[in-house]
């Protein structure tokens, strides 16, 4: 990361290789938002590449990925909200949902969807904690939350994913 | 042990986060408890099929076309893969190149000579499909050249958001404008030249050149 710092054009293009994957998958899994996911991973690299200076080495470099790819997203959700209540407001006709693969079957759909329908707080928590494979010190790290915190939101987040299939289920 | 307990205790033991002492514990409860080990084996199961789920490919092109509808007035552009890459190759106009544009050598183009020529990176949907990674590299490598050569003066990406205004008559452009190269080139035809060494023409994407006024 030093180099990319120093704008070194190679350490750039390593760095990119070396985690496109992960912001690919983080910023998919946070959002649910498969139409504005490509849009934000470029945004993440640019941030990454602009404000890698800002990179100190005091946390470790994935932790301050995570959480520059982290609060991108939030800021996402969040105007996507505001984009949302606009557009109720002036009554036009819902978004509609991102298509499924043909072959999904019925129970990811449900799983996904209660997922989506977590809030912002519990969702992040599975999601670092399920698929980036993060210890829940490292979250409450990224989070910049206590450890308690982070095992609160993991306990509630995992009870209201059953909850939510529970009453999908009993509506389909 | 309290259920209620338990039930975050199979929480942590999912993620991992259980010590030896407690998951015995953890254990023991299930054993005796009928209603925790189901549970448990619901949330188990919840845990795998939370791994099932996929990631939507990165796609080379149209991905981000599937947004929102378009706004009257103020028109949000997404931008394509296309255009994506040239941005993320854009935005080393402010990062490492502008440490090599102000190196010593290199000064305003009144000092070079030479003319000035402006490059719009245009974007269309790319003949050949590349993954983000490849081309951040070739896009990268093409500007670096440049700032090599001493033909670059400045870059910069453009942001989604476009204005237009504009009289009855005129048409909007299809293509999406992503970002400009400035550059110094003897002549008309090394501008061209260097615009076609592009891996974004490559890819099918535009590059529009103007000539920019001499002082
Ligand atoms: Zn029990």
């Amino acid at each position: 990361m030093r180099g990319a710092a120093n704008g070194d054009r190679h350490a750039l293009a390593r760095l990119f290789r070396r985690h496109h994957r992960t912001v690919h998958s983080l910023c998919y899994r946070l959002t649910g938002d498969a139409a504005a996911t490509d849009d934000l991973v470029q945004e993440a690299f640019l941030r990454v590449f602009r404000y890698g200076a800002g990179f100190d080495g005091r946390a470790r470099f994935s932790t301050w990925l995570y959480r520059l790819v982290r609060n991108l997203c939030i800021d996402h959700m969040r105007a996507r909200q505001r984009d949302e209540r606009r557009r109720r407001r002036l009554d036009t006709a819902a978004e509609p949902a991102v298509e499924l693969p043909a072959d999904e079957d019925e129970r990811l759909e449900l799983v996904r969807r209660a997922l989506n329908d977590l809030t912002p707080e519990r969702r992040e928590v599975l999601v670092l904690s399920r698929y980036h494979d993060l210890r829940y010190r490292e979250i409450a790290e990224i989070l910049e939350i206590s450890l308690d915190a982070v095992k609160a939101r993991a306990h509630r987040g995992l009870r209201d994913l059953r909850r939510i299939i529970k009453e999908l289920e009993r509506q389909a | 042990m309290k259920c209620e307990v338990a039930i975050d205790l199979i929480a942590d033991s999912l993620a991992d986060e259980l010590d030896a002492g407690t998951r015995r514990r953890l254990d023991d409860h299930l054993r005796t408890c009928p209603s925790c080990a189901d549970e448990a084996a619901e949330l188990e199961r919840l845990w795998a099929d939370l791994d099932r789920l996929p990631v939507p490919e990165t796609r080379p092109a149209n991905v981000s076309r599937l947004g929102r509808p378009a706004e009257s007035g103020r028109r949000s552009r997404r931008l394509g893969a296309l255009s994506r890459a040239a941005a993320v190759f854009l935005l080393l106009g402010g990062g490492f190149l502008a440490g090599r544009l102000s190196s010593p050598g290199i000064g305003p183009v009144e000092d070079a000579g030479g003319h000035r020529f402006l490059l719009l990176i245009r974007g269309s949907a790319p003949e050949r499909r590349a993954s983000d990674e490849q081309l951040f590299a070739e896009y990268s490598d093409w500007g670096a050249r440049l700032a090599d050569d001493g033909a670059l003066i400045t870059a910069a990406e453009l942001t989604n958001d476009a204005r237009w205004v504009r009289g009855d008559e005129s048409d909007e452009s299809d293509d999406e404008l992503g970002g400009f190269f400035l550059i110094r080139a003897p002549d008309f035809d090394a501008a061209e030249r260097i615009a076609r060494s592009s891996p974004h023409v490559a890819y099918g994407g535009a590059i529009e050149i103007r000539a920019v006024t001499r002082r």
